[in-house]
């Protein structure tokens, strides 16, 4: 059986495990830390700005066919997209989470700060059109949402009274984990559906995405059972628990079909075979050993991750040193945190073939080695809202490619 | 490339990677279930700065960190944020000493060899409830908690007479104090699985790995038996030993990185041959030479990884080579930690909690209704069994009934 090590834990790494295991390969998956999932709405961006100072686009495949050829999304053709969200929406159904989407629309999610935000896959605990909301609730004592601000921002855009609410859940401090953890009970949630039977019969009611890790759609379900409305989901501030929800039945996804998950160890080089990787050098604290693979898929992030290192005034890829794509005389960030261009650091990562195959003087570093999501150079997911979509279609075809089978 | 790294590095100075990220607080089961531990970041990194000489110890929250290492394994910047807290709670010990329950729990290898002589005794005076209760009043053991039996024959007793065939690879194994007098049957299987393998396996002298005094910050004590234990397992690795086998995670993680990194022992060869069973049995199979025979084996399992040994960093092997075995199946729990951690699950300061900490594993159990839950861990195990009634097993027992003789 071919052996695939997929190098990061995140949405990339998890999802070109899983297909790759799908193909047929016997598949490790090694992880320094976690992913981004922690600080990811839950949302999957496919494309909303292609252009920096252009609209944002209504029609997300349509605008991957039009993208510029370094683009990753380009590489690998909008086909192997419409792929990857399939099989996505697909598996995520067996541990009960519903996205909604078929990149043909931007869904309109609401925000913490309350504005909207365009996004291509959706969770269905947040796919309600926000124009139907009629009631934002607090969830106490969390503090990092404020039914106030959200309520003030959605009358503002929908040109309706929208009232606020509060209920407690608990005393003291608790984050969003344990929040979620405690309205996830039984008895809190029953609470929770009769307090809204009495104050927002039969509304549509705004709450923080602190549904549980597990069976929130069910959760969902009892409670609307409860007052006869609508529940949604609005995503905030870290930790997100959809975030961490949909890494959670990725992960299940990935060991129920066999896939070796192994932590808390990172990468740290090739063990060079000539053109070929045998498999990467890796270290545990100071303690190193080798893993031996057929095919290695890359998928370490970017630099919230360490997937791209910053040293001595250089940007580097850290594993096999593979050349960046970076504008020479750039500046990594312009001084506008929030600059509509985005920043010349967010976008540098590995430059790479219509494979996949990471690329030094335009052939390929290892004909065994393949890259996926952040880590790709070419493409800006902050500012074009396109890293959940890229990381998911690229995963999906670097997967492939590394079990051996067609894209 | 870095440069090889002769002495092991000093978590306690490494605190200034930290990005703030708090994915190691959404990643920690006791700050998820109470409000009165501020969680990793603060605990570990951000209190670290102000541990210096002369600055006044912290509250008694420190003590609340499990040492599950679940943070650390989850930061992304390589902060040993578990190895911290271990430093922060010696240092509260030192100043403020430790409390009865924790010197009885963490000196448990004083009492096994007694427990051992008198199991008939000890055995059910611990399941008796007056004893419990007098227990938990005098000594702060949760009289609820899960406590192991004793066993009537030591694990150290069957090594001494057991002569291991010459084979082609020999290992030494590490076998642990709760293997030694409380489970000696997981020890008698783990022996039988490697000789099956094609391996011989030897018996160093060995003392308690110290886990738990390490987890309860007292380092003097754990050093003196790692001191020893280091020295009898070179001296093996010199005779020809090509790995050392341990059974148990947590041994595995303070013979092969507490040692050196928090106990300060130096450099040893010993450090990067600790392997679990099932990641030595992966490594024959990967150069071909694992041939075992299975015979049929009907048994609906659930595998729960602990964390200690995700912090080891190998991954689990187990479930891929239960599966192999014909009629097995397993399901991985990925349920998060058990909650017992150690000493935390005896403790009746620490007992609820524990349980609450454990209440994921317990309802993915309940609903999936398993034959038999497999861990690597005693201490999961017996809080499994203690939250969920299922019986828990080590994965090389169901190895070891399974062979084809
Ligand atoms: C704050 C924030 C919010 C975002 N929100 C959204 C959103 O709402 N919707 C959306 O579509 N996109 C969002 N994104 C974009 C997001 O970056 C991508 O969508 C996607 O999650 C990236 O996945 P990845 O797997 O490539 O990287 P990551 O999730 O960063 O995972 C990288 C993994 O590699 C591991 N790793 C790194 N180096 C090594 C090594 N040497 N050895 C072993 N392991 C290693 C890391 O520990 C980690 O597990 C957000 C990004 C950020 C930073
Ligand atoms: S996960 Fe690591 S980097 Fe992030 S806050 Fe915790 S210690 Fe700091
Ligand atoms: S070791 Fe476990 S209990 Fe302690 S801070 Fe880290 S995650 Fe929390």
């Amino acid at each position: 059986m071919r052996r695939v090590l997929v190098i990061g834990g995140g949405l990339a790494g998890l999802t070109a495990a899983i297909e790759a295991r799908e193909a047929g390969a016997e598949v490790a998956l090694l992880q320094a830390g976690q992913g981004v999932h922690h600080l990811f709405s839950g949302c999957i961006d496919l494309l909303a700005y292609p252009q920096p100072d252009g609209p944002a686009v209504e029609n997300p495949l349509e605008a991957i066919a039009r993208l510029a050829p370094e683009h990753p999304y380009a590489k690998i053709g909008g086909d192997a997209v419409v792929r990857a969200m399939v099989g996505f929406q697909r598996r995520v159904t067996e541990h009960g989470l519903t996205y909604l989407g078929d990149g043909r629309h931007q869904y309109r999610v609401l925000t913490a700060m309350g504005t909207l935000r365009l996004t291509g896959l959706t969770p269905l605990t947040m796919a309600v059109d926000p124009a139907q909301i009629d009631v934002v609730c607090s969830i106490g004592p969390y503090r990092n949402f404020s039914a106030g601000l959200v309520a003030d921002g959605l009358s503002r855009l929908t040109k309706k009274n929208v009232r606020t609410l509060a209920f407690e859940v608990a005393q003291g401090e608790l984050d969003a984990m344990g929040l979620a953890a405690k309205l996830a009970e039984p008895a809190e949630s029953a609470r929770f559906g009769d307090f809204l039977a009495r104050e927002a019969r039969g509304l549509t009611v705004a709450i923080p995405a602190l549904l549980g890790l597990e069976n929130a759609e069910e959760q969902k379900r009892s409670i609307e059972s409860r007052f006869g409305g609508v529940l949604v989901e609005v995503p905030g501030l870290p930790p997100s628990i959809p975030g961490l929800r949909l890494m959670h039945a990725l992960r299940r996804i990935a060991l129920d079909r066999g896939v070796r998950i192994a932590q808390n160890v990172r990468a740290v080089g090739a063990l060079d075979g000539g053109g070929v990787l045998r498999g990467v050098k890796v270290r545990v604290a100071d303690l190193e050993r080798e893993e031996t693979a057929d095919a290695v898929v890359l998928a370490t992030g970017h630099l919230v991750t360490g997937g791209v290192v910053s040293t001595r005034g250089a940007l580097r890829e850290p594993v096999f040193d593979l050349p960046l794509s970076f504008p020479a005389g750039e500046s990594f960030f312009r001084s506008r945190f929030l600059d509509r261009a985005g920043h010349p650091a967010l976008s540098c990562g590995v430059i790479v073939d219509s494979s996949l195959r990471p690329l030094r003087d335009q052939s390929p570093v290892y004909e065994n080695l393949f890259a996926c999501g952040d880590i790709l150079g070419g493409f800006d997911p902050y500012r074009e809202r396109s890293g959940g979509g890229v990381a998911l279609s690229t995963a999906t075809v670097a997967g492939r490619l590394a079990a051996g089978v067609a894209r | 490339m870095k440069r090889f790294i002769p002495e092991p590095r000093r978590p306690e100075t490494l605190f200034d990677p930290c990005i703030k990220c708090t994915i190691c607080v959404s990643a920690c089961p006791v700050a998820q279930t109470t409000a009165t531990f501020p969680g990793p970041k603060q605990a570990g990194p951000d209190a670290q700065r102000f541990r210096g000489r002369g600055e006044p110890v912290e509250g008694p929250w420190i003590n609340l960190c499990s040492g599950c290492y679940r943070c650390q394994v989850a930061c992304p910047a390589d902060v040993p944020i578990a190895e911290i807290n271990l430093f922060a709670k010696q240092r509260y010990a030192a100043e403020k000493g430790r409390d009865v329950a924790t010197e009885l729990l963490t000196h448990a290898h004083w009492f096994n060899p007694w427990g051992q002589r008198f199991h008939w005794f000890a055995t059910p005076l611990l399941r008796m409830k007056w004893a419990r209760w007098l227990a938990e009043k005098l000594f702060g053991v949760d009289r609820r908690a899960p406590l192991p039996t004793f066993a009537r024959e030591s694990f150290r007793t069957f090594a001494r007479r057991h002569e291991s065939p010459r084979a082609k690879h020999k290992v030494a194994y590490f076998y642990g104090c709760f293997t030694d007098s409380n489970a000696p049957e997981v020890g008698r299987a783990v022996v039988k699985v490697l000789e099956a393998a094609g391996v011989e396996v030897i018996f160093p002298v060995q003392q308690c790995c110290g886990a738990a005094l390490i987890g309860a910050g007292n380092f003097d004590r754990a050093r003196r038996q790692d001191a020893a234990n280091l020295a009898a397992f070179e001296q093996a690795l010199d005779q020809g030993a090509e790995a050392i086998v341990v059974g148990s995670p947590s041994c595995a993680l303070a013979l092969s990185h507490e040692t050196g990194e928090v106990l300060g022992l130096g450099h040893s060869a010993v450090y990067s041959r600790v392997v679990d069973l099932f990641t030595y049995l992966h490594r024959l199979d990967e150069a071909g030479e694992l041939n075992l025979k299975w015979k049929e084996t009907p048994l609906h399992a659930a595998y729960h990884e602990a964390c200690h040994l995700t912090a080891l960093g190998f991954g689990a092997h187990a479930p891929a080579l239960l599966r192999r075995i014909p009629g097995v199946q397993v399901r991985v729990l990925d349920a998060g930690c058990c909650g017992l951690a150690g000493t935390y699950g005896l403790k009746h300061k620490t007992a609820d909690l524990a349980r609450q900490i454990g209440a994921g594993v317990a309802r993915r159990v309940a609903e999936w209704r398993p034959d038999v839950v497999l861990s690597e861990c005693e201490g999961c195990r017996m809080q499994i069994e203690h939250l969920t009634g299922v019986p828990a097993k080590h994965p090389a027992e169901v190895l070891a009934d399974a062979l084809v003789e």
